[in-house]
């Protein structure tokens, strides 16, 4: 049975000591649906995608991953449902000492080692080829730009064909070009494979062009969440401030070198 | 022809592989029958596109028939990449060993332009106002040094205990019991106190300077401080080896005295020989040229020690796995220097008679 959503938070709280930073989250992702967690830096978007796919348990709340409650997940539940989901950190985190097409391979050949050599080579290229990379196999990831490594990272997410996707920062420290190409690589998998897609970010670029819907978040706390027409709409000082790209009123007021030495010696 | 079940997936594809091998492998025009097939996944599509790729390579012809339209429509999501060209001939043996030999160049020049640095920075420091960063020479001492003598006094006390056991019952055939004095006396302030001492702190402070320097070369701080205008020699590599330039005799002293000390407690409880004999033998046996080329050497391995732990730092290229293996090798590297230069040093002051 599909389930109603992929993704489905309620009253998400968590600490790090005794600092609180998620204060009563609620997030649901429908199937199918390109989901943007944005927010400024600090705002706990990464806290919140690490207890969405239980690499963190919450202090309180309930945390369902398509279907199944992780909550209070043991290992092998936990397990299964973390088979039908893929994520990109931040970094890419590939295996250094692996080529990339072994960091591809990786998640098969230790789930499905029955899967014969040459159809686990087909896979790798498949899906190398779906992120441009097919040439890229006999690297290892030093010799790839950020770029690239987030490609494979992406390609070693999807080889076991995720049902939901979720992806830290992906566009988060690459020049406008490739940042561009990763996003439209995630709308072609939303459209061509169906994939709930979860991206926390704040490239203002990237949620534009990619977000079916949006999840704001401000000091732990959902502020703003709808389609990103209606979040634009939104009244809040934080959130027109963050879509009109107003530092003031986010970070307060700032006075210049310039304002505290006056003008002297200016034309 | 072959017919695919109702499902071809991860799941099924090893049984599938298993029970077609015979068919794939054999000749003449090859049908796969997919007409009862519902659901394929991408290990599914994987395993058609290696059917092809077999058919290609033994020229047979391929077909695919009854396809479902959302079967056709998956099949056409997933690319058929061409395999890569063959990977050309590696390297002859010639060629490799021309290219190891080109690396220890490499490697050698690097050490001799390292050490040309610390002598130009460590002197020319001397003279200029902050030439010399003197806060984290201290700090430096107080890790390569007081942190090392707790081990070092440990080690260098079992070591010269041992010596005098397993010596003991030679000299006891003999009646020459006195002569264990001499021998740990001699063996220990000439070379294994600076041996022990050079060994564990290689172990010890040796990876830890290869450690720091690397995961700072990845983070791309050593690049930072040359951008800065600061030379990373002068800055990370010199504290260093000033610090441990002058903790090393000390440490070397402390496993001297402490191995005589395990040698004299063996000496007297298990082979007789008196507090006071041990003593004036001791006298009659060392000599200050004894204790001068420990300390020399002392601080010749310490150098040695730094000097190569932070060319492996320096050196490191890639990322995490590259500090661990930059780690391991600055402390085989630095052991095998120290032992190849205690050889040495054994040879010289051998036939100049010292």
């Amino acid at each position: 049975m599909t389930p109603s959503a992929t993704v489905e938070i309620s009253g998400l709280v968590a600490r790090y000591g005794e600092r609180e930073i998620l204060s009563g989250v609620d997030l649901r992702v429908a199937p199918g649906e390109l989901h943007v967690i944005l927010g400024g830096s600090g705002c706990g978007k990464s806290t919140l995608l690490k207890h969405a796919v239980g690499l963190l348990r919450p202090h309180a709340g309930t945390v369902r991953l398509l279907g199944t409650d992780i909550t209070d997940a043991d290992e092998p539940l936990l397990e299964a449902a973390l088979a039908r989901v893929g994520l990109l950190f931040q970094g890419g985190a590939l295996l250094n000492s692996l080529s990339v097409g072994d960091n591809v391979a990786l998640p098969v050949r230790e789930r499905f080692p029955d899967i014969p050599a040459p159809v686990l080579e087909e896979l790798v290229r498949m899906k190398l080829a779906l992120v441009g990379l097919e040439r890229a196999a006999d690297l290892t990831p030093p010799q790839l730009s950020g770029g690239m490594r987030k490609r494979a990272a992406l390609a070693r997410a999807m080889v076991l064909d995720p049902e939901v996707l979720f992806c830290d920062e992906p566009s988060a420290g690459l020049d406008p070009i490739t940042a561009a190409a990763l996003d439209r690589l995630l709308l072609a998998l939303r459209d061509r494979f169906g994939m709930s897609v979860v991206v926390v970010t704040h490239e203002l670029a990237s949620i534009e062009a990619i977000a079916d819907r949006v999840t704001m978040l401000d000091g732990g706390r959902v502020i703003a969440s709808g389609t990103l027409t209606e979040v634009r709409r939104r009244p809040e000082p934080l959130v027109r401030a963050f879509f009109d790209r107003v530092g003031e009123v986010a970070y307060g007021e700032r006075r210049s070198v310039l304002d505290v030495l006056g003008n002297e010696g200016q034309p | 022809m072959l017919a695919a079940g109702p499902r071809l997936t991860r799941h099924e594809v090893p049984r599938l592989a298993h029970a077609w091998g015979e068919q794939l492998r054999g000749s003449g025009a090859l049908e796969l029958d997919l007409g009862a097939l519902v659901e394929i996944d991408s290990a599914g599509v994987a395993f058609l596109a290696a059917c092809r790729r077999r058919a290609d390579r033994d020229r047979r012809a391929l077909q695919l028939t009854g396809l479902r339209p959302e079967i056709a429509a998956r099949l056409e999501l997933f690319p058929f990449v061409d395999a890569p060209p063959a990977a050309t001939a590696g390297p002859g043996w010639l060629e490799r060993l021309g290219e190891q030999v080109d690396g220890w160049r490499g490697w050698l020049i690097d050490y001799l332009l390292l050490c040309a640095d610390v002598a130009w920075f460590t002197v020319s420091g001397l003279w200029r106002r902050r030439g010399i960063r003197w806060r984290i020479v201290a700090y430096e001492m107080s890790n390569m040094g007081s942190q090392a003598l707790g081990v070092v006094g440990l080690i260098s006390f079992l070591v010269g205990g041992t010596i005098a056991l397993q010596s003991a019952a030679q000299l006891r055939q003999f009646g020459a019991n006195i002569f264990v004095v001499d021998l740990i006396g001699v063996s220990l302030t000439r070379e294994l106190g600076p041996l022990i001492a050079a060994i564990v702190v290689a172990g010890r402070s040796g990876s830890a300077v290869a450690a720091e320097l690397a995961t700072m070369q990845i983070t791309e701080e050593v690049d930072a401080l040359r951008a800065m205008g600061l030379h990373p020699t002068r800055f990370l590599v010199v504290p260093k080896v000033l610090a441990i330039t002058f903790t090393q005799p000390v440490v070397t002293v402390m496993a001297n005295l402490l191995g005589l000390f395990g040698g004299f407690l063996v000496a007297v409880t298990y082979l007789d020989v008196g507090p006071s004999p041990f003593l004036g033998r001791l006298e009659q046996a060392l000599f200050v040229r004894d204790l001068l080329i420990g300390l020399f050497k002392s601080v010749l391995f310490a150098q040695l020690i730094v000097t190569v732990s932070a060319l492996c730092g320096l050196r490191t290229r890639g990322g995490a796995d590259a500090v661990g293996r930059s780690t391991t090798l600055s402390v085989v590297a630095s052991i095998f220097a120290v032992i190849v230069a205690d050889a040495l040093c054994s040879m010289v002051f051998y036939f100049q008679g010292a």
